[in-house]
């Protein structure tokens, strides 16, 4: 009896492939989780989706609360539910494989690699639109026959080559100052830890440089940016100086797209002087991306916000390189960095 | 041990059950592996058509057993012969009662009217060939519009209808002509007259409104007049029979198990080849499978209202339903407070209840014959709205469906399926109901994830 051989575990694939999209919504809700963060890229985390149903004419249920977002709390019992084991690596994919560098421009000495397909390869096997004629001939010729055989055939075929076309360096900066507290610091973590991530899958060459700032920026290693905590007052005149300064030393505009990414509560003494207002329009016109990520800001405007506000917007146009998000609990981490990469408004 | 070979116990039963006089279909047993069986209970047939449904309930059924949350013990499939497919990792003494179990079912499918009029013989050939049509479309077109094919069409699955037959397009009544014109115009008359309607002839297919009988099966109007190749309406047609050949083993549910359980009982008290230790192992498989901890357990269920109904009006009657009946018939015709009144004495059906079903710590109270009567009914209530097609357009390419309901339908699910039928239908659909107007989208089931 042919039961045909594995159709159940073709159709559980289909399956998957449809779930994957409802797990795509789903996992904005977990991504703050310890266990995904920090965690080993193999490490396997289990995941409850909601089993995904065929529409059909129905009543509309009585109670009020069955609608929702087709998420319950886990009240509708366990045959509704499907746990899905996925890797650490394969959800950041899932959230993240979209996101590209903004404004990434070409630089003639970049190490990030692009890829370029170059047709200069020879198979003997292929799609017959690729038959390569002449070598074809030439194969039969070398036998001493006028027509083809299968054997000839020679087909073209293309190489991968790693093609350098442009350079990056991001640079975050995360306030360290008293008004930072545990929820904030977590928070600005968490985010940060997120796009690093994803720079580290997406451009794997780019380099990244770590500050933290009270009144004074100090320059850190990863390790040190996700766990020293110092304390002190918050000013960004000096830290902001400073990248500029190694900025134009290490990574000149014109071989380096420049990114900046910020985060802070927006906690600063708003006696800011015009001196500030200039060196951020240089940082702006000089590099591709001045992000910056507001933690558990003021409810209003924070002083830093219109700062920013202020030093971006020149002839009543805003700067295509300052964006910014705030990010007020673990959900809007993730929004928080599509508007600031993508360039949504939030 | 249990003695002999799977033949000789096919055997024994099948004397058993004759004894008994039962008439089950001729049926084939079959061991397959577990992994066989997961695919069977989830395509319901050998050889059925590819679907990410099936592939879901392939995979639900894979990880229960793996867990220990239950297993699928086996499935049977009415055809002529039957097909009853045994999982052969499980005990000797298991696969008896099986056996048993899968004659009472096979009694169950020749005697039911509603179960003996679908199409039976060659039935895995039948689905297979279905299987092989819907494989060559993927082939034809894209992958994913046979997958939004079939997806439409699911959606349609509870709307048809066997005795569907094809509408008589009933013109808008014209003008009573005057007679007195009549005879004096004879030949401008003629000049106007409209022909009568030729099917085969395209410029006199005139738009038509209202249409008749009255049909809820969108799904066989759609496959005849929607805008699809011949392929696709073919592929839908096929869809629709499958739907078909399943309605009535749907509907029978309750009484099906319950009707195999109700022998299974009986058999492996008879059967004779084995020892003491089989039975009791046996006996363990039933007292599992009818864990009465869910009350609407099909098994557990169905097999204590048989054994009510045996009692008290004999096995005669028994015959009589089964030859007739379906579910909703069953519970509501023979449930009676006299019956369930028993039921409760016997303590088989629950005599108590929670005070509040939300809150368990309130305790129970003493549960009604009426009120439990009245709830399993209750249960049993067909809970799907009914939507009818009103009319079709013709000229307009236009399909309007009509809910009469006073129910609000569901806001979402009912857009979806409207885009489906728009989709399919190629053309304007409308659904008229008294709280609101849909209009389907057949972008947006084109758009669909």
């Amino acid at each position: 009896m042919d039961l045909y051989d594995h159709k159940g575990e073709l159709d559980r694939r289909w399956y998957l492939k449809k779930l994957s999209q409802a797990i795509k919504a789903r996992l904005p809700e977990l991504i703050t989780q310890e266990a995904v963060m920090g965690s080993a890229p193999d490490k396997r985390i289990r995941i409850a989706v909601r089993k995904l149903e065929e529409p059909d004419f129905r009543y509309q249920p009585r109670n009020a609360q069955g609608q929702g977002s087709g998420y319950g709390s886990g009240q509708d019992g366990d045959d509704d539910v499907v746990w899905i084991e996925m890797t650490t690596e394969e959800i950041m994919d899932l959230l993240l494989e979209d996101l590209k560098l903004p404004r990434l421009d070409d630089k003639p000495r970049g190490v990030l690699h692009g890829e370029e397909d170059r047709y200069d390869d020879v198979a003997n096997k292929g799609p017959w639109a690729n038959i390569d004629k002449r070598r074809s001939l030439y194969q039969a010729a070398k036998e001493g026959r006028d027509y083809l055989k299968e054997d000839d055939l020679r087909y073209r075929t293309w190489r991968t080559y790693p093609k350098p076309v442009t350079a990056a360096v991001i640079t975050l900066v995360r306030d360290a100052s008293g008004s930072m507290d545990e929820s904030k610091r977590y928070l600005s973590k968490s985010a940060a830890w997120w796009l690093v991530q994803w720079i580290r899958r997406q451009y794997r060459y780019a380099e990244i440089r770590y500050f933290l700032h009270t009144t004074v920026p100090v320059e850190v290693d990863e390790k040190d940016f996700f766990n020293r905590e110092i304390t002190g007052g918050t000013a960004i005149l000096s830290t902001y100086q400073t990248i500029l300064q190694l900025w134009d030393h290490d990574f000149p505009h014109d071989e380096w797209n420049r990114y900046l990414l910020h985060f802070s509560d927006g906690d600063i003494w708003s006696d800011y002087g015009r001196e500030l207002i200039e060196l951020i329009r240089t940082l702006l016109s000089t590099s591709s991306l001045l992000g910056y990520f507001e933690v558990e800001g003021h409810k209003g405007v924070s002083p830093l916000w219109s700062l920013f506000r202020k030093s971006a917007e020149v002839n009543g146009r805003f700067h295509a390189a300052m964006r910014m998000a705030k990010i007020d609990s673990r959900e809007h981490i993730l929004p928080a960095i599509r508007t600031v990469i993508d360039g949504h408004d939030t | 041990m249990v003695h002999g070979t799977l033949d000789s116990w096919v055997q024994e039963m099948d004397q058993l059950v004759r004894a008994h006089g039962l008439t089950p279909l001729p049926t084939e047993f079959h061991l397959v592996s577990d992994e066989d069986i997961y695919t069977l209970s989830s395509y319901f047939v050998p050889g059925r058509y590819r679907h990410w449904t099936h592939g879901e309930r392939y995979w639900m059924a894979k990880q229960r057993d793996e867990q220990g949350m239950g297993r699928i013990y086996e499935l049977v499939v009415n055809g002529d012969p039957a097909l009853a497919y045994l999982l052969d990792k499980n005990a000797d003494a298991y696969n008896v009662l099986v056996i048993g179990h899968v004659l009472g079912h096979t009694d169950f499918f020749a005697r039911n009217q509603y179960l003996s009029q679908v199409r039976r013989p060659n039935i895995g050939m039948w689905f297979r060939e279905h299987a092989e049509w819907l494989e060559d479309l993927h082939r034809q077109r894209s992958f994913s519009r046979v997958e939004k094919l079939i997806d439409a069409a699911h959606t349609l699955a509870q709307l048809i209808d066997p005795y569907y037959r094809a509408p008589e397009f009933l013109r808008v009544p014209e003008k009573e002509n005057n007679p007195r014109q009549q005879k004096s115009f004879d030949w401008v008359r003629e000049l106007y007259e409209s022909k009568s309607l030729d099917s085969g002839d395209d410029a006199s297919y005139v738009p038509t409104f209202k249409i008749w009988p009255y049909t809820q099966d969108v799904l066989a109007l759609v496959a005849d007049y929607g805008h699809l190749a011949d392929e696709e309406r073919a592929a839908l047609r096929m869809l629709r029979e499958e739907m078909l050949y399943f309605q009535p083993q749907a509907r029978t549910k309750f009484m099906n198990e319950g009707w195999a359980t109700f022998w299974h009982v009986r058999l492996i008290r008879e059967f004779s080849q084995w020892d003491d230790q089989d039975h009791i192992e046996a006996m363990r498989m039933h007292a599992l499978v009818t864990q009465s901890r869910n009350f609407f357990n099909p098994y557990y269920f169905g097999w204590t209202l048989w054994e009510l109904l045996y009692e008290m009006h004999g096995l005669e009657t028994c015959f009589q339903i089964v030859a007739d009946q379906t579910d909703v018939q069953w519970i509501n015709q023979w449930i009676t407070p006299e019956l369930v009144r028993i039921a409760q004495n016997k303590n088989v059906w629950p005599l108590e209840r929670p005070i509040d079903p939300e809150d368990s710590s309130k305790g129970t109270e003493y549960y009604p014959a009426e009120d439990l009567m009245h709830d399993v009914q209750q249960v049993f209530q067909p809970d799907t709205p009914e939507i009818f097609v009103e009319q079709i357009d013709a000229q307009s390419h236009r399909l309007d469906l009509i809910y009469h309901g006073d129910r609000p339908l569901h806001k979402e699910y009912t857009q979806d399926v409207l885009n489906a039928i728009a989709y399919l239908w190629g053309g304007d659909v409308m659904l008229t109901s008294a709280h609101k107007i849909w209009y389907g989208n057949e972008a947006d089931w084109r758009r669909r994830a």
